[in-house]
């Protein structure tokens, strides 16, 4: 018991227990005064509501603004089925292993 | 029967995971002779094999831990001469990791494989026989021997179903494969001709005082070589097209094991053999791997690309801990990550075998209606990310420290990585679950695949909150592979 004990006051696993204890207290407090409806779950975009055939929403939507900023389409394209590239992946990769380990190895 | 069974090889003084191999290829041989009318037996006679190896393994146990390490020499030949098995706890996990890999798969091709059984788990069997061989010798060039077996056997699988697309993948691995072992021959030959050895105890002896060029070009060749298996980049390409057209069980197999493998044998050859001071390469190859498996994770719309990225990307955590010297926290991340690739693949194959499709914008409204299936995808996607309470945070939180330690700007790039980890394993629960709000039904999950999912559920909570014991452990494990002098001693028979 004592182990038991000790363990959960050294260990992070205590706090994030009692952090998590908390703020379910928090959420069912809250969630005890908000005026739940069927009109107010009803979802809407810009005041309009769905129709929901058109709820779903494509992966390529998922941080496409994240991917346009950093061009990370770059190295999709560079991933195609193609194997020439593939091979040209593992050449320079066996360059750079070879150089460095005849620098620095 | 047991007592009289452990003497007969007592007496022949046989340590049981010498007969692993054996026992493997006669299951294979035993399921290349049934005939097409027993086709039933194939699967009882390949988890047979299996669960037979993993006996032996147990059966090793109580002696591995008295001696450290067990070492067995064919036909009684001593190093360097002869050929050498030699298990430490380091390979002893590794062969554990492959058990319960193979079983997961197993469980998985139950349903999935419907013709052709024999030749499947013929050549399942042969590749697991490879990876066996792989993790237990003790000398260079059986383990290319090894890797070819295991090699040859991933070529015909990934053709197993017949398809082109699958065929014409199946022959991108081949030539690439076939490169990848080049380099493996060419640095045994580099390494054979200067240290005029192939044992790994005496290479790890004799590299110290007799190292040349010849000796470091030959470990070049052989830790690129080995780093295509492990799917590590830049050598990485191959793992998303062969997984996207195989069969789920076999997509597990190859992902999960290439990379306990791959990564086995480059800490072996790096750390145990060569004790290479390459950690500057394997951090710069660690970032580049990490990054790029999770921005095309990011932006994959299929599921199974999406988790054979997942897997390069978590791969590259496991070389940053070996890079960053800690040993202890990369095979803890090798174990997670083995664990959360089963328990995801599953997750795959019972949505994929719902919706009939890998595509995820054609997926969504399972919600709440599949609770042990949304459960288990949660748990493994927040294992995934290394949130708090997962296998995946434990592991992690060891890396980033040995970062802090060493290199902090590792620490900083892994946790960029980890917040891009956890985006897109919330884009797949989002898609699969959530996305769309049309019921798509109650998805039926095989009693065994529910028993192994919530198996490994537990497993992954368990391996992150008694983090402090599963260290400790693994600390061991690693530390077996760092004493180069203990192993030196104990392959060459000094003590």
């Amino acid at each position: 018991m004592v182990d038991i004990m000790s363990f959960l006051v050294d260990d992070w696993v205590f706090i994030f227990i009692l952090f998590s204890a908390i703020t379910y207290g928090f959420y069912q407090f809250a969630k005890t005064d908000s005026d739940v409806s069927s009109a107010t779950k009803k979802p809407y975009a810009c005041g309009n509501s769905i129709n929901p055939d058109n709820e779903k929403v494509p992966s390529q939507a998922f941080y496409k603004t994240i991917v346009s900023v950093f061009r990370m389409g770059v190295i999709k394209k560079m991933h195609k089925d193609n194997l020439s590239t593939f091979v040209l992946w593992m050449f320079f990769g066996l360059v750079f292993v070879s150089v460095y380990l005849l620098v620095f190895g | 029967m047991i007592a009289s069974f452990r003497k007969f090889f007592e007496v022949f003084k046989m340590a049981y995971l010498n007969i692993i191999v054996p026992v493997l290829l006669a299951a294979v041989f035993l399921i290349t002779i049934t005939s097409g009318r027993h086709r039933h037996h194939h699967l009882m006679i390949a988890t047979g094999g299996v669960c037979l190896s993993a006996i032996f393994l147990l059966l090793d146990l109580p002696l591995l831990i008295s001696d450290k390490i067990i070492v067995y020499y064919q036909l009684g030949w001593m190093p360097p001469l002869g050929i050498s098995f030699a298990v430490d706890f380091l390979n002893y996990m590794v062969c554990i990791l492959l058990v319960l890999v193979a079983v997961a798969s197993l469980v998985i091709s139950k349903t999935e494989i419907h013709e052709d059984k024999r030749e499947f788990y013929a050549l399942f069997m042969l590749l697991l026989l490879g990876l066996f061989g792989a993790a237990m010798t003790g000398d260079i060039f059986n383990l290319f021997v090894f890797f070819e077996i295991l090699s040859i056997a991933s070529y015909a699988l990934v053709s197993y179903t017949g398809q082109k697309k699958a065929i014409a993948s199946s022959i991108k691995y081949l030539i690439m494969g076939s490169f990848s072992t080049s380099l493996i021959l060419l640095g045994i030959v580099f390494i054979y001709g200067s240290l005029g050895t192939l044992n790994m105890a005496d290479i790890a002896s004799k590299v110290a005082v007799s190292s040349t060029a010849a000796t470091i070009v030959g470990f070049g060749l052989l830790i690129s070589g080995f780093m295509f298996k492990a799917a590590i980049a830049p050598f990485h390409a191959w793992k998303p097209s062969v997984i996207r057209y195989a069969p789920l069980s076999l997509g597990l197999m190859f992902t999960a094991t290439g990379t306990i493998i791959g990564l086995y044998t480059i800490f072996r050859l790096v750390v145990t053999v060569g004790n290479l001071n390459i950690s500057g390469l394997l951090i710069a190859l660690s970032f580049l791997t990490m990054v790029l498996g999770a921005v095309l994770a990011l932006q994959t719309q299929n599921l199974k690309k999406l988790l054979a990225y997942s897997a390069i990307s978590q791969t590259g955590y496991v070389l940053l801990g070996i890079g960053l010297y800690g040993y202890t926290g990369a095979v803890y991340h090798m174990v997670n990550l083995v664990i959360i690739d089963i328990l995801l693949f599953i997750v795959a194959y019972v949505v994929i075998r719902h919706f009939g499709t890998s595509n995820l914008d054609k997926m969504g409204g399972l919600g709440f209606g599949n609770p042990i299936l949304f459960v288990s995808s949660l748990v493994g996607a927040v294992a995934l990310a290394g949130l708090p309470m997962s296998n995946g945070f434990s592991s992690k939180l060891l890396i980033y420290i040995s970062g802090i330690e060493v290199f902090p700007i590792a620490t900083f790039v892994a946790m960029i990585v980890s917040v891009l980890t956890l985006a897109y394993s919330f884009k797949m629960i989002n898609m699969i679950f959530l996305s769309n709000r049309k019921d798509a039904g109650v998805v039926k999950i095989d009693y065994d695949l529910k028993v192994v999912m919530v198996i490994l559920v537990i497993l992954c909570i368990v391996l992150g909150v008694f983090q402090g014991y599963f260290t400790g452990l693994m600390g061991i494990i690693s530390g077996s592979g760092l004493d180069r002098e203990f192993y030196i001693k104990a392959v060459l028979g000094i003590i």
